[in-house]
């Protein structure tokens, strides 16, 4: 069995958003919580690059976790033509060489976003370097509850960037009408089980479209860690689609050492 | 009856008090009919689950509640019934009450405002069900949204239909928690539906500090989303065992046993 991995976490001090919930974690407080639940591994941001400024939060995050082994680096990106971020080709040096394996994008217009258009005329050099580095691209769009992602922009992506694995978090529970369609016709599109709430869901888009394209997320500390475990344990599907969805796929995308 | 009882989900009892059944306009579900209910709270370790169905929220209200009570009777002792009133025929809601109730499947009421226009809870339409939850002693759930009724107006149905058990959907998140806390404290018929509560770390764990936490449901919404999610963040909520045990089941059979569920 592969290592448990979660794909979705966050540390650092967060403004909150909401009067409950857990506003702060640490390193510490992460890797207890992974202990608690049972999750080898975690892909982890900072929430610094996600509410202020990705430059900042990059670095936070990269001191935070350099001697963690357990917490997979990801790193949050903006364009560069306005120099608030490095340019593209410093991608390399900057992120990868320091161990980052996967990048986020926050590209949505609302006022918890980073808007900007992910498109090929402003995001499109940033996309050619993730491609040929095969460095996957998780795009948060801030999906709550009704909402749908952009999907022609999340097609528009795929079609330019076949070889860049794209990860989808929070699809919510009302979209599978759009999804399909881009499952169906783009094999690099996968799926956070984080906040794919549709009941039988992971069940369906397993029979339909096999297991690999789905990865074990949690969104923790704002959302429940054991409660995606679970989600993902009870799904009834083959030990062997498990199994990746818990950790095999997403030690593949990372080519972290243990992926078989 | 084949229940995942392993941990966490190993507890004496657990009742999804907000559920539905069958397919819905706006989207996509596998699985929804009761066959596909009963797979999933195997796999979950529910034991019943209070429902209503979506044909009768958002379509044909009587059609729905015969979807209901044609799962209840294929299993009878795992699913029970929310017979759903439609405050757009108020000339009928007495009758379907009567209705539903006769057929020995449903144990309480369910009401969708807002797939129903907007109605407000205490407008004429939904006056003879309140009196009929009221005379029953009935659980009525009702939806609540950011675009529906205060806070104001569930406490002042509660205080006046003070014998009808009314559960707050969703929390009542929409409606503000200190508002919300204030209202369950204040009126012994009011509880908290958790469904939506529960897509995040910590709000049960408020919740139970701030109002009695033998009036918290666990709810799923199942198949409107899945109910995994929701009951697993219950189970590893930073809480007592016993709070978690009264929360996911035994606060359920307290309220339902005075409707018969079975």
């Amino acid at each position: 069995m592969s290592s448990v991995i979660d794909a979705e976490t966050w540390i650092g001090r967060s403004s909150g958003g909401t009067p409950v919930g857990v506003h702060h974690l640490t390193v510490d407080a992460l890797l207890a919580e992974m202990d608690r639940v049972g999750v080898d591994r975690a892909c982890v941001h900072h929430v610094v690059a996600r509410e202020h400024d990705p430059t900042t939060g990059n670095e936070l995050l990269l001191e935070a976790v350099a001697d963690q082994p357990r917490l997979v680096p990801v790193a949050t990106l903006l364009p560069h033509h306005t120099g608030e971020f490095m340019h593209p080709r410093d991608y390399r040096e900057r992120l990868f060489d320091r161990g980052v394996r996967m990048v986020r994008v926050q590209p949505a217009a609302d006022l918890h976003s980073h808007r900007f258009p992910l498109r090929e005329w402003a995001f499109g050099p940033a996309l050619a370097v993730l491609e040929d580095a095969r460095v996957p691209l998780v795009i948060d769009f801030g999906l709550f509850r009704r909402a749908e992602p952009p999907w022609d922009t999340v097609a528009a992506v795929l079609a330019e960037h076949p070889d860049l694995p794209v990860i989808l978090p929070e699809i919510q529970a009302r979209n599978n009408r759009s999804l399909y369609p881009l499952l169906e016709r783009y094999p690099s599109l996968v799926v956070q089980s984080q906040g794919y709430f549709v009941h039988n869901g992971i069940e369906d888009l397993v029979t339909r479209f096999g297991p690999d394209r789905v990865v074990l997320a949690s969104g923790f500390p704002t959302k429940s860690m054991g409660g995606a475990l679970f989600h993902v344990e009870r799904a009834l599907i083959a030990d062997s689609a498990r199994d990746q969805i818990l950790g095999g796929n997403l030690a593949r995308l990372l080519r972290l050492e243990d992926a078989s | 009856m084949s229940l995942c009882k392993d941990p966490p989900s190993n507890l004496a009892l657990i009742i999804d008090a907000h559920a539905h059944l069958g397919a819905f306009r706006n989207f996509h579900i596998p699985g929804h009919d009761a066959d596909g209910l009963i797979a999933a709270m195997d796999s979950f370790g529910i034991d019943r689950t209070v429902l209503s169905a979506h044909a009768a929220i958002s379509s044909d209200v009587r059609r729905g509640n015969d979807e209901t009570t044609q799962a209840v009777r294929a299993f009878p002792d795992r699913l029970a019934g929310y017979c759903v009133v439609n405050p757009n025929y108020p000339d009928e809601v007495a009758e379907e009450l009567d209705r539903c109730f006769a057929s020995g499947c449903f144990v309480g009421i369910k009401l969708h405002p807002e797939l129903h226009g907007d109605y407000p809870l205490d407008g004429p339409g939904y006056q003879p069900m309140w009196a009929f939850a009221n005379d029953r002693r009935l659980p009525v759930l009702t939806h609540t949204y950011f675009g529906g009724d205060r806070i104001e107006v569930i406490e002042l149905l509660a205080q006046t239909y003070g014998d009808s058990q009314i559960l707050i959907g969703h929390a009542g998140l929409d409606l503000g928690l200190d508002q919300v806390a204030a209202a369950v404290n204040d009126h012994d018929n009011l509880w908290l539906e958790l469904c939506g509560a529960l897509s995040f770390r910590g709000h049960v764990e408020v919740l139970a500090e701030r109002v009695p936490v033998e009036r918290l449901l666990l709810g799923t919404d199942m198949p409107f989303i899945n109910a995994a999610s929701q009951l697993g963040t219950l189970l590893f909520a930073d809480l007592p065992r016993e709070d978690i045990e009264k929360i996911a089941g035994g606060n359920a059979r307290v309220l339902f046993e005075r409707s018969a569920l079975p």
